[in-house]
């Protein structure tokens, strides 16, 4: 432990490759849930959590500070996912698997339950489908993860005024979507 | 605030993510003004439906599907560490000698031919009158000897703005007229 009583860089290195898993387990449903919002599909999210741990911990040398694991982890996700979304886009919009996959039923649910949430779903990825990455990200983090102004435009690497750009353009063109949708 | 905000400020104020200094002229403007408010009010509405649609993720099968990410993430570390450590055993020694010792004979190779062509001697009255072809780049411009007589000066009165000796003998000097901004060059090879 360094003399401040923070641990160095190396020294926070070996306590995480130590204690990988409980790494892991603390923070994967998190970032799934965080993925899955971004790119809205299941098996995207699945295999997308899945690079971002084997990233992060491939990289473990560059977290400094343990109390930012979670932060780095985020901004990791965030980057995969937004990668991705930019990859989607350039392919084929008729491509069968550009289409949302639903999430995984749970059990005993009834079918109309499972009707409204697929709905709902439905809403939500046509809704964000229309943005471009930088947009959707935004919204998502600031009004899905409510993360404040100030930490959305960390994690996406811009500025506090670039960040409230891509927002307002996102709200608005949600909000001209779920508009012409309403009745 | 006499003018409409515009729709971005509008979509910001809904949300609570103007700064103060711009949200206080906008809140009392928007207090005043019917149409800013309902727009305001339907950015909250659509807000409130994107909260709604958010799926919350089923519990029921997450154990299942924690597990099987785990299981991956395990082999893709492993995976990626057979691979790095076979991409280090399968690394070649490193042959920086063998492009020294290429950089080392080229410049010998040079430095044998310019000593050869620029020896002491080889252009001096001697050599001349021995009967020697000789090229040279002089205050004058660039000579060209054979025996004890000089044959011809090009470029003369000028000094050439650079003179470069080729492997084959031959001397190639460019000169700059002053006044006129011409450049000629002088292509001489010996035969």
């Amino acid at each position: 432990m360094a003399d401040g009583g923070r641990p160095r860089a190396n020294e926070a290195g070996e306590l995480w490759q130590a204690g990988q898993e409980e790494f892991v387990q603390a923070h994967l449903k998190r970032i799934y849930v965080l993925i899955y919002r971004l790119v809205g599909n299941a098996a995207d999210a699945q295999d997308l959590t899945q690079e971002v741990f084997i990233k992060a911990l491939q990289r473990q040398e560059q977290l400094r500070d343990l109390e930012k694991a979670a932060h780095w982890l985020s901004r990791i996700a965030t980057n995969t996912a937004m990668d991705h979304l930019r990859r989607r886009s350039r392919r084929a919009e008729s491509d069968l698997e550009n289409l949302p996959g639903p999430l995984p039923a749970p059990d005993g649910e009834s079918p109309e339950d499972r009707l409204l949430r697929a709905e709902r779903a439905a809403l939500l990825e046509e809704g964000l489908s229309r943005l471009t990455p930088r947009e959707r990200a935004a919204l998502v983090l600031r009004d899905l993860e409510d993360l404040p102004a100030e930490e959305v435009a960390r994690l996406l690497n811009c500025g506090k005024a670039t960040v409230r750009s891509h927002i307002a353009n996102a709200r608005i063109k949600f909000r001209r979507y779920w508009e012409k949708r309403q009745p | 605030m006499k003018k409409h905000p515009s729709p971005p400020d509008l979509a910001l104020y809904a949300g609570g993510d103007l700064p103060l200094w711009q949200r206080l002229p906008l809140a009392w403007h928007v207090n005043r003004c019917e149409e800013c408010r309902r727009e305001v009010e339907l950015f909250r509405q659509a807000l409130q439906a994107l909260h709604e649609a958010d799926v919350e993720l089923p519990d029921p099968d997450w154990a299942q599907l924690e597990a099987e990410m785990r299981a991956n993430i395990r082999l893709g570390l492993a995976a990626g560490e057979a691979v790095r450590r076979g991409a280090r055993l399968e690394d070649p020694p490193r042959n920086d000698w063998r492009a020294l010792a290429v950089v080392a004979a080229s410049l010998a190779v040079v430095a044998v031919v310019g000593w050869t062509l620029h020896r002491p001697g080889a252009d001096g009255p001697g050599g001349a009158a021995r009967g020697e072809f000789t090229l040279q780049t002089t205050a004058e411009g660039l000579s060209v000897r054979l025996g004890p007589q000089d044959a011809a000066v090009l470029g003369g009165g000028r000094a050439p703005v650079a003179a470069a000796v080729s492997w084959d003998g031959s001397v190639r000097a460019p000169f700059l007229d002053e006044e006129t901004g011409q450049v000629t060059i002088y292509n001489v090879a010996a035969q």
